[in-house]
């Protein structure tokens, strides 16, 4: 077997450090060995000359000690088939990431390339031709979540004239988006420029939208994902159903509204919000006077059924079940968005407990004039308006004690836009703002900043809240420090509105487990790549968009939704998918059944197989294989190995060494 | 003794099973039996002789009905096959014996053995039909079952290294610990893989301790504590010594014995990521 080496310079990133030619002519001394060095290996001139050695020198495997693999496995692979070879005959020894960035010591760091090299050398004998699998591409793309990040991408795929399904958990879509009142720095209505693309998305042919639905479980790989989809029973016939509201105006049971933030109230027969998609409303099973009586007692007609009497469509139908729908999709996005921060952490500032201590989402829907107020800003505890307020920034970001040490990036902003339109509305009003520093990088963010302080007349305090209390006229008393003039402050305020930051969906953790997404410390999905890979993941097909990576504001998400798209795209655009060949295979000579690699397989890849002796072994689903290795150091007896790094050849490697 | 014999005589003759595996004596000596047809029952004994693991014979027995006569401790054993899916439980019938104690067969007194000195399982776990014990019911000794492998811990470093040289010293590489442990049901062992070559295969002090080391760790989370490996070494290797470290350390760490039910995951096989497993500088070291 003849092996080529080749050693790359990288301009002087490996050369200042390790002496190349010594390199070269170590591993040259080694037998059916040819090495050679180049000052940038991945340039063209360079590989031009991997390519002549090969055809000159009838090379069998070539080596490559430069970079991580990382970097340019893929560029020298396609260089090897450029010159004839199968390209798992290639190895990478990293000599500068391992070696030449991380040591000083010239004649050591050399000592360790020679090294590398040489056990690149020796797993290189032990190589064997491998080749990709084709399958099939099933061009369908779910979408779990039905926000403004998951509309988004169900419309450019769909667009693009490919089967799209949204899932959604909410009776509508439209996820947070839709809760709010004006966007900044344009100040556009929320709602006004979210409908039109619920109502695209929903009268597009190519997306189907299951809303009150979850996904239950994902199998399956890139191309071929099956999804298993709960649509939890609404108790309303979607089809029979025309959207009248006469079932919510005669409903007696009054609840708190989840969408109105607990301002104000709803139904249990209701839709969330006024423009909801699709407008069919759903019954609360746990406030229907209907369903509670029939939990006492199960043998009755059971109570009220009022929505049921006044229907004049009869979509009531009180005896809905669950349906669980099962679809094959080619690839699937996640845009499951975010939670806001539940302050009841924060005992300084009530904990929860003062009704005028709001949220800045509460904010939002008091500011709404379709909000529980119509857009009149009155204090919830006794409806009277509030005059003077004060927004607190950072709740729950950047706070490492209360266990959220990030920046949640759109806290300034909206914070702003806030007591800007406070000042519209009761321009007489007193706003205050307690910040840390103020975060406003993005297009004409820093201007709408500037605008708010200075037309507006909002008086920024830099410094954080020590304490809210409640004085005996029902006003509170905000204490802070203004850091900047040295001094404490007291304001006597008609309400405080906290800046809560965004955390992940509590589901975060569930989901990345079924699909195979990893979730980082604060519970977002990690991208692939942070810089080159920021709409996909680890798992091949699928995708993330959205504050569920991390927080964003609109702009980001909706371009990350049609980043999502488009990769997606570019998916469904190839016939067949090459898969990679470096998966598991068992040696079912010596297997003995036991199935702890079928246990440990996140990928649901091992199946049974029964031999002609009748006995049961294990055997590898190539096409759902991930080559994850998790099988291989979970069998006992070494049955089962990786190809391209067997057993064989890493101890190869490893005697190569003495 | 009635009792084994007339059930063992039952499941013959109704052809329940096709052997019955349990113990006979020959010549004042007590040996495993196979026993195929139902008059030749009658040879069946049980009692503090009665030492062997007789799961181990099911590894010529994979796929027929048998019926084994089987101690708490043995039974265990029965359940690990059965989480490993090496046998069908509907094939299998477990005569279980309830037991207080076996011989030590190494001693010269007339104490019991090591093994039962904790032992929780006087009757087996899982059955088809028991034999009661007859006599008197001695309790076993209580107290931290753990005791031997603390004290061994508390050694330095040298001392212990210096022990387990010694004893792997001894060792002639004749693998009977393998051919009598119940869980070494390997179509071939990895001491005999060559390609790659993972274990020296020549008794040099380096290849024993490379064999004993992965033959422990094997067994970590599998280990049932039948004993029969030590009792079965002709040189006397103290390998339970090992075993027991290994299950002190999945006991502490995963909360898991091995061969408690059947119809759990194995050690091996479960997770728990919001689990955090604390790793202290102990272990390490």
């Amino acid at each position: 077997m003849k092996i080529g080496v080749f050693v790359c310079h990288c301009g002087t990133n490996i050369s200042a450090v390790i002496d190349v030619q010594k390199v070269v002519n170590d591993l040259a001394k080694m037998p059916g060995v040819f090495a050679m060095d180049y000052k940038f290996m991945c340039s063209d001139p360079g590989q031009n000359m991997i390519i002549s050695e090969i055809k000159q020198k009838k090379l069998d495997a070539v080596i490559v000690a430069a970079c991580s693999p990382c970097l340019h496995e893929l560029t020298f692979r396609n260089t090897l088939i450029r010159g004839g070879l199968n390209p798992y005959m290639l190895e990478i020894a990293n000599i500068r990431e391992q070696d030449s960035w991380v040591h000083t010591d010239r004649d050591k760091a050399t000592e360790k390339a020679v090294r590398l090299a040489k056990m690149a050398v020796a797993k290189a004998k032990r190589n064997q031709p491998l080749f990709p699998q084709e399958v099939s591409v099933e061009k369908s793309c779910l979408v779990i979540g039905g926000g403004i990040a998951g509309i988004q991408a169900a419309i450019d795929i769909s667009s693009a004239g490919y089967q799209t399904v949204i899932v959604e958990k909410e009776p509508s879509i439209g996820g947070k988006m839709a809760m709010f009142d004006k966007t900044f720095p344009t100040l556009d209505c929320s709602a006004c420029i979210l409908t039109p693309k619920m109502v695209q998305a929903s009268q597009s042919k190519k997306v189907k939208i299951y809303t009150y639905s979850e996904v239950e479980e994902i199998g399956g790989y890139v191309g071929n994902f099956n999804a298993r989809i709960r649509v939890k029973a609404r108790s309303v016939n979607m089809e029979k159903c025309t959207g009248c509201g006469i079932c919510w105006q005669k409903c007696p049971v009054k609840v708190n509204s989840e969408f109105e933030q607990n301002l104000g109230p709803r139904k249990a027969v209701y839709v969330p919000f006024a423009q909801a998609v699709p407008n069919v409303p759903v019954i609360d099973c746990v406030n229907c006077t209907y369903y509670r009586s029939k939990r006492q007692n199960p043998e009755s007609k059971g109570l009220c059924r009022i929505c049921e009497k006044f229907c004049p469509a009869g979509a009531i139908e009180f005896d809905q079940k669950d349906k669980i729908i099962e679809e094959k999709f080619g690839a699937v996005i996640v845009a499951t968005g975010f939670s806001a921060f539940d302050h009841k952490v924060y005992g300084e500032y009530g904990a929860g407990r003062y009704k005028d201590v709001v949220t800045a989402l509460q904010f939002e829907r008091l500011l709404n004039s379709s909000g529980p107020t119509q857009g009149k800003i009155l204090r919830p505890s006794d409806s009277k308006e509030a005059r003077t307020i004060v927004f607190v920034q950072c709740v729950g970001s950047r706070d490492e004690s209360k266990g959220v040490p990030y920046c949640s990036r759109v806290c300034c902003m909206y914070t702003a836009k806030q007591a800007l339109l406070l000042k519209e509305h009761i321009p007489d009003a007193n706003a205050y703002v307690f910040y840390i520093d103020i975060r406003a990088a993005g297009k004409n963010y820093e201007e709408f900043i500037e605008r708010v302080q200075d037309e507006y007349g909002v008086l920024y305090l830099r410094g954080r809240v020590s304490k809210i209390y409640r004085t005996g006229d029902g006003a509170l008393l905000v204490r802070g420090a203004d850091t900047l003039s040295g001094t404490q402050v007291e304001i006597s305020a008609d309400m405080v509105v906290l800046a809560t930051g965004l955390v992940s969906n509590p589901e975060t953790v569930k989901l990345g487990q079924m699909i195979g997404i990893p979730y980082d410390k604060n519970r977002f999905f990690t991208e692939s790549h942070p810089k080159l890979a920021p709409a996909e993941t680890q798992t091949a097909g699928v995708f993330i968009c959205g504050a569920c990576q991390f927080p964003k504001d609109i702009p980001d998400s909706v371009a990350q939704a049609g980043a999502a798209a488009s990769k997606v795209l570019g998916l469904f655009s190839q016939e067949h998918l090459m898969l990679e060949p470096v998966l598991a295979c068992v040696n079912q000579k010596i297997c003995n059944g036991c199935f702890h690699c079928r246990a440990v397989c996140p990928y649901n890849a091992i199946d049974e197989e029964i031999l002609k002796d009748k006995s049961v072994v294990a055997r590898v689903i190539e096409s759902k294989c991930h080559g994850c290795g998790n099988c291989i150091s979970a069998c006992p007896v070494s049955a089962v190995d990786l190809k391209g790094y067997t057993n064989e050849q890493i101890l190869e490697q490893l005697q190569s060494l003495r | 003794m009635k009792e084994l014999i007339d059930k063992a005589k039952e499941l013959l003759k109704e052809k329940k099973v096709e052997t019955v595996i349990g113990y006979r004596e020959i010549r004042g000596c007590v040996v495993p039996a196979y026993v195929d047809s139902p008059c030749d029952a009658d040879c069946l004994i049980f009692d503090k002789r009665c030492v062997y693991n007789l799961a181990n014979y099911l590894k010529w027995f994979k796929n027929k009905n048998v019926a084994l006569v089987l101690k708490g401790c043995d039974a265990k054993s029965i359940n690990v096959w059965l989480q490993e899916f090496q046998i069908k439980r509907e094939n299998i019938f477990i005569i279980g014996v309830e037991c207080y104690g076996v011989m030590n067969e190494k001693s010269a007194d007339a104490g019991l053995s090591d093994k039962c000195g904790h032992c929780e399982a006087h009757v087996p776990n899982i059955y088809d039909a028991v034999i009661k014990h007859q006599g008197d019911k001695k309790e076993s000794v209580q107290g931290e079952p753990f005791k031997d492998i603390q004290e061994f811990e508390k050694l330095p470093h040298d001392e212990r290294w210096d022990f387990w040289k010694k004893q792997f010293e001894k060792c002639i590489k004749c693998y009977a610990c393998r051919e009598i442990c119940p869980m070494c049901y390997c179509k071939e062992c990895i001491v005999e893989r060559n390609i790659p070559q993972w274990i020296m295969s020549s008794p040099s002090v380096k290849g024993n301790f490379e064999w004993n080391m992965v033959r422990a760790f094997h067994l970590a989370g599998r280990c049932v504590e039948c004993g029969e490996c030590e009792r079965a070494c002709p040189v006397n290797i103290p390998l339970m010594k090992l075993n027991k470290k290994l299950i002190k350390e999945m006991k502490e760490l995963f909360d898991y014995s091995a061969g408690q039910k059947e119809d759990v995951k194995s050690a091996i096989d479960d997770f728990y990521p919001e689990k955090d497993i604390k790793i202290d500088d102990k272990m390490i070291r």
